[in-house]
């Protein structure tokens, strides 16, 4: 046997083993996996060294890095409603066109008020680092974790580690800790409020990442970011994509289970049918 | 090689990551799905050898190729990948294709994909060692030298693993035909 020719060359034309070598030479991935294997590479790349830190350190420094992008992208942006309302639509655009008015509605309704606490939320001073290229198909929304900690400088340590937090906000961690809205603190309303946007990202991403497959990636974040007791004005949608999320990662005991319990507890959700259907497939 | 902004520099030519990714995204998808990856979790791996490689640019030096320091990762990733999957006491085998009707278009896609799963029934019943030289010299035309740089061997051995490997399969090929043929007649598989 020599190194130079390859079996296919010595092979008879009508061989099966011809036919499967050709078969697999040829095989490739579904239309359309690189694009959005590229975009779900670009999202996770920039969050996964946050891992490392393990925790709530995590959990923060992945906080800040959404907010730190939405500050960066002058918002200004994110200090008006429609902003909120627009990122809300590009989240709810993902996840069902029935979504739609549901989120925006509860955004209006719930959130008019934070607004001006964003306005009044310091920006942060951590720069960005050099981050990917992003893919050539612009994004209209935010993107939670566009910073790339990975490509951070030697030496630069991650900012959650040495940074006092800005006083009015919260980690998506602190949040699962805290009492409901009704008994908290007006300051724990205010971070509550404050991280809608970042919580909207975060679906927008996730429901981007189950799209391109990436299931294990998008479960992790939805357990890691978002525990069963946050208190948020989109646990329906959250528990929508964990949902899909579960079936897509072939766990159908849990999915089933949440479904039932999405159907007991939201029965006039958009999603409802989805979720019917789900079950009845079961 | 400079590393800057997630670029490789290599020798005067300058490479972002965005041309390393959709340039070898096949290849190392295919090398996974052959070095026993499900089809399932085919797109996680692959993600996770982009990862890995873009966490270690900075320690690309540049003596391999970028395609063979890639597959270097993803012979890696679906080694851990297969050791997790005995863990999970997960039985690895080759997936049967989904049903299709049965119009033209729908019947060749249906005998593409059966050619397929029986080339990855027959890579899963080689030695992993004879498995990785085959796939590479095979099916990706990695030469013989890389892959005797890639595995750190000889290349007396890889072409010894690899006269192996094609008689492996050729045998295993002929017991598989041998076996369909006494279904089809009616006797015991």
């Amino acid at each position: 046997v020599s190194t130079e020719k390859r079996w296919l060359d010595e092979l008879p034309s009508d061989s099966i083993e011809r036919e499967l070598l050709v078969a697999g030479k040829s095989v490739r991935p579904v239309d359309g996996a690189l694009d959005a294997g590229w975009q779900a590479f670009c999202a996770t790349s920039s969050a996964a060294p946050t891992a490392v830190l393990g925790g709530s350190a995590a959990r923060t420094a992945s906080v800040k890095a959404a907010s730190g992008v939405a500050a960066k992208m002058g918002m200004g942006a994110l200090s008006s409603a429609a902003t909120i309302k627009s990122f809300a639509i590009g989240l709810a655009l993902g996840v069902g066109v029935s979504g739609t008015s549901l989120v925006v509605q509860r955004v209006s309704r719930k959130d008019a008020s934070s607004v001006a606490a964003t306005q009044r939320a310091p920006a942060p001073t951590q720069s960005p680092a050099p981050a990917l290229r992003q893919p050539s198909r612009a994004y209209s929304e935010p993107r939670a974790g566009s910073v790339a900690p990975s490509a951070r400088p030697k030496g630069a340590e991650p900012a959650a580690r040495n940074e006092p937090r800005p006083a009015n906000r919260a980690t998506l961690g602190e949040l699962e800790a805290s009492p409901l809205p009704s008994a908290a603190t007006t300051a724990t309303i205010t971070t509550m409020k404050t991280s809608l946007s970042a919580q909207a990202g975060e679906l927008a991403l996730v429901k981007r990442l189950l799209d391109a497959g990436a299931t294990a990636e998008a479960l992790r974040r939805l357990k890691a970011n978002f525990g069963t007791a946050t208190p948020s004005a989109l646990a329906e949608e959250r528990e929508a994509l964990f949902i899909q999320a579960l079936a897509q990662a072939q766990q159908r005991a849990e999915a089933r289970t949440r479904a039932r319990q999405f159907v007991e507890l939201y029965p006039r959700s958009p999603y409802i049918e989805v979720m019917r259907r789900r079950l009845a497939e079961e | 090689v400079i590393v800057r902004n997630s670029c490789l520099h290599l020798g005067g030519i300058r490479l972002d990551f965005e041309q390393i990714y959709r340039a070898h995204h096949d290849f190392v998808w295919r090398t996974l799905r052959r070095m026993g990856v499900s089809e399932r979790d085919a797109m996680d791996a692959r993600q996770k050898v982009f990862l890995i490689a873009h966490r270690g640019l900075g320690k690309f030096e540049g003596r391999s190729a970028v395609k063979t320091w890639l597959c270097g990762i993803a012979l890696r990733v679906a080694s851990d990948y297969r050791r997790s999957a005995v863990s999970r006491r997960e039985v690895l085998m080759a997936e049967i294709p989904a049903a299709a009707s049965c119009q033209a278009e729908q019947l060749r896609k249906l005998e593409e994909q059966e050619r397929i799963a029986t080339l990855d029934a027959i890579l899963a019943k080689l030695p992993i060692e004879q498995r990785t030289v085959f796939v590479l010299f095979e099916l990706e035309e990695v030469s013989g030298e890389q892959i005797a740089e890639l595995l750190a061997v000889p290349e007396g051995t890889v072409r010894s693993r690899l006269r192996l490997a094609r008689r492996a399969f050729s045998k295993i090929l002929s017991e598989r035909h041998a076996r369909s043929v006494r279904i089809a007649a009616g006797g015991q598989p």
